[in-house]
């Protein structure tokens, strides 16, 4: 018998290539290729991309949705896609599986409409960020000038940082998303700090799995050659969008602390800087950082815009990749594209960086926000003799894609043997609607 | 001449005095209206300044082109430094108060088409003022002048309220509100034969109710109520229509909407919503009042039919970090109003005790109360004369107390209560203000001697 497992992202690959879409893609290509088990993907784009609702976009069984949901309580005002979309589409994959990559966009709704529809199908939700307990773009930081971490919401708290919304709306939206999140069956954290902090807020914890995001196969690189006279690894880079959470200005700051002796063009410390801040509308903070990197001239290389094939390259001419940002994180792309590769890491060490780096084993941990530390730890790093050898010995290879499957495919398994203990027939668990 | 105030400048041209300047420095008789507004019934309202000093009795008369009628002056004045500065710079006055300011009221016997024309004497003078529009109060805000008393800065004492309630009253009680049309929808289909019917009035925002959907989605209790939803705001109803249609397709509990013609106000509302129950147990359950555990329903139901002689059952509620909102209501004097009775929640804002038992309160919230549908029509429901909001419940609680029932707390059903959520939209804080000490101030006149009476025997609750 064949399992059919649905599966929807809050975008779609080919619309919005980012690291959740693209993981949730591939976990479906995966998922489809394995004996005894069928998918179709849904990923969502935005109304103004498309007017066509439903577009398949490769095979038969990959599609596009076009809907949107608001971004408070993330509720869909769409009812053509919850009302008819849905169902069609529902309808079509007759899923025993239906498993949510992310709500956001696709509207919190879109869980019950499901569970309407298929009462006994297995519902599974994948958290991102930190999104439905804090309203500050999922990151619990303090929405003042600091931006200081916060350990633990409330609607008192969220009121403080968004004044113009009171305490007793927080509270209403809170209840909003805990009422829909009551039809999911299990969710799936890529970290253990993330479930942590979703325990905290009131899932219970044996409905959460901690199930990391497989990586697809590449060749650990050998270390950089050094060149002619170089006498230590001082060669750091940073990847990923240069935006004010993931703590560039501290990056940057701790390379002005570093004495000039000590970074190029005199001394063997410099950095590379992997990524942009275009499409980050903060004028402010982008003029801030245009003027530290002119500050820096000499020993910090701005070099834009990569993608994940440029990777090997990027990385093969490095030693260090640094991971100073200033929120929590979750289960960073970076970190696994770095152990991926062979390459030690200097992380902010809190949250699910300081869970995917061991400090002194495959990377150091500097305390978030602090320039004169991070200085410090790139300063160690790069001079002290043995150090790097030794983290580098210790970089782990991420969980491949397979294995994540196979893990997600055993919760499913464990699901669908639930319903089956409760004696539903398989006929029942999903609806065939007329269409 | 340099003229600061609106009062003198609107009624400059009308205003004239028959009184010569004594030779004392005292100024000529002057009078002026600021505002003048009328209810429906014709009860005129009328702010504004004389220079009449405040030492000395003052008459007047309001003219319109339909009739006339004497003047009656509220006897404190109010404070008007701009006027008194004016006085002493224009006449060389010798000036030794600010109280010019006054707050009067006239019965006429229609409302003014157009202008009016205050005419007063004072100490053998006379002066008249002419206001070219007097305003009408929407008679759904009878609280409306008082709130622009205080808007210029008036205190409402129970001074005022004693003056001026009664005007306010008589308004209120005169007019004939109508029924407003009833337009009634039905999202799935309800239960034959309903444990209880819950009412719930929809006035400030429509979304709250989706927020309760959700919970009773979740609680087998609500298989079988009658859910009601009383749209009490004409202008949200394409909104909630629209919102229903969804929430048909997203949650299983059926409920009908009706949507009211025009505001009517909570009591108004409610009595609505209890004429088209059909289940003997009736559930008032403000929007803003969201479950926190499922069952709640039927433990209240419980606790209705074993709690002794119990007429009326509410649970205990909390507001959104966990503290009590609500454990039952008792009603003390505030000295500052005058000795005004005022209801209070005892234990609000302190954290809840555990294993609390069922006891016995003065009055219930109308925000989650349970009683009999027998018992709710043979006291006639809630009084609609409380027009905006507040006080209808103690109201309610001490006319089901004379049927010689008890009212009682349960505080081990919990439900949360978003204060002032459901009402976010009702209008702006000042007339919420002079709304509800209006309201005070009626059911003070109403069941203040009971309720001493009973407080001092013992027997409040």
């Amino acid at each position: 018998m064949t399992h059919r497992v649905l599966v929807f992202s809050h975008g779609h690959p080919v619309y919005s290539p980012s690291g959740g879409e693209i993981a949730a893609h591939q976990m479906f290509e995966e998922i489809r290729s394995r004996p005894g088990w069928d998918a179709v993907f849904v990923g969502r784009r935005a109304p103004a991309e498309s007017n066509a609702p439903l577009e398949l976009v490769t095979g038969e069984s990959d599609f596009v949705a076009t809907t949107t949901s608001e971004f408070f309580r993330f509720q869909n005002n769409d009812p053509n896609f919850l009302f008819h979309i849905l169902p069609y589409i529902v309808s079509f994959a007759r899923p025993d599986v239906i498993h949510f990559h992310h709500y956001l966009h696709i509207g919190l709704e879109a869980l019950r409409v499901v569970r309407n529809l298929c009462p006994h199908a297995a519902i599974i939700v994948t958290l991102h960020e930190y999104l439905a307990i804090c309203h500050h773009n999922g990151q619990m930081i303090k929405n003042n000038d600091d931006r200081s971490l916060c350990r633990q919401a409330s609607p008192a708290a969220c009121h403080v940082c968004f004044p113009s919304i009171s305490a007793e709306e927080f509270f209403l939206r809170e209840q909003f998303i805990k009422g829909h999140f009551e039809v999911v069956d299990h969710f799936i954290s890529p970290s253990r700090f993330l479930k942590e902090r979703y325990v905290q807020w009131g899932i219970p914890a044996e409905k959460i799995s901690v199930i990391e995001n497989g990586q697809p196969p590449a060749e650990r690189l050998p270390p950089r050659p050094l060149i002619h006279g170089e006498t230590g690894r001082g060669r750091f880079a940073f990847f990923g969008l240069l935006n004010p959470f993931k703590g560039i200005e501290t990056l940057l700051d701790a390379m002005a602390l570093i004495p000039d002796d000590l970074k190029a063009p005199r001394g063997p410390i410099s950095l590379f800087v992997n990524g942009t801040s275009q499409g980050w509308g903060d004028i402010e903070f982008r003029n801030r950082l245009g003027e530290r990197f002119k500050a820096l001239c000499g020993s910090v290389w701005a070099r834009g815009r990569y993608t994940t094939d440029d990777l090997p390259q990027l990385m093969a001419g490095i030693d260090w990749v640094i991971m100073p940002s200033i929120w929590w994180e979750n289960s960073p792309l970076v970190i696994q594209e770095a152990q991926k590769y062979g390459r030690p890491l200097i992380v902010s060490g809190i949250g699910g960086m300081a869970e995917k780096v061991r400090h002194g084993v495959n990377g150091l941990h500097v305390a978030p926000r602090d320039p004169r530390a991070l200085a410090d730890a790139m300063i160690t790093a790069a001079t002290s003799e043995g150090l790097w050898e030794q983290l580098y010995a210790g970089t782990i290879t991420p969980p491949s894609l397979q294995k994540t499957v196979d893990e997600t495919l055993d919760i499913y398994s464990a699901l669908l043997k639930k319903a089956d203990a409760r004696n539903i027939a398989p006929s029942a668990r999903a609806v065939s609607l007329q269409v | 001449m340099k003229l600061p105030f609106s009062g003198w400048l609107k009624s400059r041209a009308a205003a004239t005095s028959s009184g010569a300047q004594s030779a004392t420095g005292d100024p000529p008789l002057i009078v002026a209206i600021d505002e003048a507004a009328a209810a429906a019934d014709g009860t005129c309202m009328l702010r504004g300044w004389t220079s009449a000093s405040p030492r000395v009795p003052v008459k007047g008369r309001l003219k319109t082109r339909h009739g006339s009628a004497p003047v009656d002056f509220f006897g404190k004045r109010i404070a008007r430094p701009d006027v008194a500065k004016h006085l002493k710079e224009q006449y060389r006055a010798n000036i030794e108060t600010d109280d010019f300011g006054f707050f009067a009221v006239a019965k006429l016997p229609s409302v003014p088409a157009d202008k009016v024309r205050l005419r007063i004497s004072a100490a053998g003078s006379s002066a008249w003022s002419e206001l070219q529009e007097c305003q009408k109060i929407d008679d759904r805000e009878p609280a409306r002048f008082l709130e622009r008393l205080t808007a210029s800065g008036v205190l409402l004492t129970a001074d005022l309220l004693n003056f001026a309630g009664p005007h306010i009253e008589r308004n209120i009680s005169t007019l004939e509100k109508p029924r407003p049309s009833v337009k009634r929808l039905e999202f799935g289909k309800p239960p034959s034969q309903a444990a209880a019917s819950v009412i719930v009035r929809l006035h400030g925002r429509c979304d709250l109710a989706e927020m309760q959907l959700i919970k009773f989605e979740s609680d087998p209790d609500f298989a079988d109520v009658e859910l009601i939803y009383v749209l009490d705001n004409p202008r949200l109803a394409e909104e909630l229509e629209a919102a229903a249609l969804k929430w048909r397709q997203l949650y299983r509990t059926p409920f009908q909407i009706l949507m009211l013609g025009h505001d009517m106000g909570y009591a108004s509302a409610n009595n609505i919503g209890a004429e088209a129950a059909s289940a003997n147990t009736l559930l008032f359950l403000n929007s803003e009042v969201i479950p926190k555990h499922p069952g709640w329903l039927r433990a209240l139901s419980c606790s209705l039919s074993e709690l002794p002689s119990a007429g009326i059952v509410s649970p205990r509620l909390l507001l959104f970090n966990g503290a009590v909102q609500y454990e039952g209501v008792s009603f003390a004097r505030r000295a500052y109003l005058g000795d005004l009775l005022l209801n209070e929640h005892p234990g609000k804002w302190l954290p809840p005790k555990p294993h609390k038992a069922p006891f016995r309160v003065e009055a219930a919230t109308g925000a989650c109360l349970m009683m009999p549908t027998s018992l709710f029509r043979e006291i006639k429901g809630f009084d609609e004369r409380f027009v905006v909001g507040d006080f209808e419940d103690c109201d309610l609680s001490l006319r089901v107390r004379e049927a010689g029932v008890t009212i009682w707390c349960v505080p081990e059903i919990e439900l949360y209560r978003l204060e002032q959520q459901s009402i976010a939209a009702a209008g702006p804080s000042s007339l919420r203000q002079a709304t509800t000490l209006f309201n005070a101030w009626r059911h003070h006149q109403r069941w203040s001697k009971k309720i001493d009476e009973l407080q001092q025997i013992g027997m409040m609750p």
